[in-house]
């Protein structure tokens, strides 16, 4: 079987869940075993659902003795974080060797504008960090003015859904340094349009435990009609390449 | 497996390569998907008499591999009861009702005549439903007409619909709960399993709306046994397929 790069876990309660899925590291590794997921980045249902710097804090504590798995922190606008400078910022990345950052903007209620995040997307684009955010989150609109002021930026496109081939697929034409995550994005034959437009360079596994099953994503990925040495690129060693790429 | 909820085309607002049904059967061929019970995108949107005749070109096409629904507007209420007739002796298994798109009441007067005439020969009846008042009008409908079979398409959408859908439809033995849906949240089909059986339960992806890859792996990797599995794979459609032969 496969391995697989999980560039989308959640640990931790979050403040919904009807179906009582969330997930301890126990139940984590458990799920990982399972599914031949390898390496895994996850984030804090508290970084997002409580405060982003506890949250972070408490991801940190709880993967400290995995080594496969890496701290995706929640970031916030310089002017409301309590990391208030770019030079403590560094070093608390460092310090926590977190490889990804996520941005919630409607959640935590701030703007994807130039004025709010500008300086911080200029300083991960120098990091060449990978930023996770879904559209869904801030709107099409605020991810084209994104990549138009910092095109280079690492950005992985979340949460998508089989509505959005639109949207996408001008950005991986303009924009070398974007990639989806997949759990989201079923489109029809969306595999395989998207190999033949674009490679499989910018296709990453995600789970997007606790949500999804992971086998769903898996599935997709084992079944679509694409040599089996892009199969795994997009199950593996596309994430790994650009987690090694993160320049702390 | 038996993909009871899928269609066939195009729809108006989303970019997928292909639609037609060589596609489809193409990507059937791969997965190991046996057939797929269709009705058009064409009917569900703005002409159900030439959606069902694009149905009715793939049944012919494939007659093993695709099953079709016909799909009714309530816009054409004087030519809902020759459609069904027409459709029904080419071969069409079932019924399918999009009050969504269609923007009409799943209870609205024009309906009930397909309700009646499912009723007295023991068809499917497929209706999408989003929203808890869609379950509970579905639920009401099902207990109405006792020979129909109600398959309750997305088992009301949103998650807390699809919690109330499997506690109201329990003991309302006509009415299947579909799958399909494109959040495929994670423990959803244990949970159904759990409350009303896997022999209620049945397997639908919207196909080639959506890829069907992703729901085919979400059951598959369910924690589920092998017969549970059977059973919303392909067993309950078979048995539906047979019960009114």
């Amino acid at each position: 079987m496969r391995g697989y790069f999980d560039f989308n876990i959640m640990i931790g309660k979050p403040t919904i869940d009807p179906l009582n899925n969330w997930l301890n590291i126990d139940r984590l590794k458990e799920e990982m075993s399972r599914f031949n997921i390898k390496k895994a980045l996850v984030y804090h249902s508290y970084s997002r659902d409580y405060d982003a710097y506890f949250g972070n804090e408490r991801l940190t504590e709880e993967i400290k003795n995995f080594p496969n798995l890496y701290a995706t922190w929640a970031i916030l606008p310089i002017d409301i974080s309590p990391i208030d400078t770019f030079d403590r910022l560094l070093e608390e990345l460092k310090i926590h060797n977190v490889k990804a950052v996520r941005f919630f903007p409607d959640l935590h209620n701030f703007l994807l504008e130039e004025e709010v995040v500008g300086d911080l997307l200029s300083f991960l684009e120098g990091v060449k960090i990978p930023v996770l955010i879904s559209p869904n989150s801030t709107g099409w609109k605020d991810i084209y003015n994104m990549l138009r002021n910092h095109p280079n930026i690492r950005l992985i496109l979340i949460d998508l859904t089989y509505r959005q081939s639109s949207y996408i697929f001008p950005l991986l034409k303009r924009y070398k340094n974007v990639y989806i995550e997949l759990s989201g994005y079923i489109t029809f034959l969306g595999i395989e349009t998207m190999y033949r437009k674009f490679g499989g360079e910018r296709m990453l596994f995600g789970s997007n435990l606790p949500y999804k099953n992971p086998g769903s994503t898996i599935f997709y990925i084992e079944k679509a009609d694409i040599p089996e040495e892009v199969k795994d690129y997009i199950a593996y060693k596309n994430a790994d390449r650009l987690i090694q790429k993160v320049d702390l | 497996m038996i993909d009871a909820h899928a269609h066939l085309g195009k729809w108006y607002n989303f970019y997928y390569d292909s639609g037609d049904f060589l596609s489809m059967v193409k990507i059937m061929d791969r997965i190991g998907m046996e057939s797929a019970w269709i009705s058009a995108l064409m009917s569900i949107g703005p002409d159900y008499e030439l959606g069902n005749e694009m149905v009715f070109e793939a049944i012919k096409a494939f007659p093993d591999r695709f099953k079709g629904y016909v799909t009714l507007s309530p816009y054409f209420a004087d030519k809902i009861e020759e459609e069904i007739k027409k459709r029904i002796s080419q071969g069409f298994i079932g019924i399918k009702l999009h009050p969504g798109t269609h923007m009409y009441p799943i209870d609205g007067a024009t309906y009930l005549y397909a309700y009646k005439y499912a009723d007295e020969h023991k068809l499917p009846v497929l209706i999408h439903t989003w929203g808890e008042r869609d379950v509970r009008t579905v639920v009401e409908l099902a207990k109405s007409y006792q020979n129909a079979i109600f398959i309750m398409g997305h088992s009301g959408g949103d998650l807390r619909s699809m919690l109330l859908a499997v506690d109201l439809a329990r003991d309302v033995n006509n009415i299947y709960l579909d799958l399909t849906g494109s959040a495929m949240y994670n423990g959803i089909i244990e949970y159904y399993a759990n409350k009303i059986g896997s022999e209620r339960i049945l397997f639908g992806t919207d196909f080639p709306f959506i890829d069907p890859r992703p729901a085919i792996g979400w059951v598959e990797n369910s924690k589920l046994s092998e017969r549970e599995k059977y059973n919303i794979l392909q067993g309950n459609a078979k048995r539906i397929l047979n019960s009114n032969k």
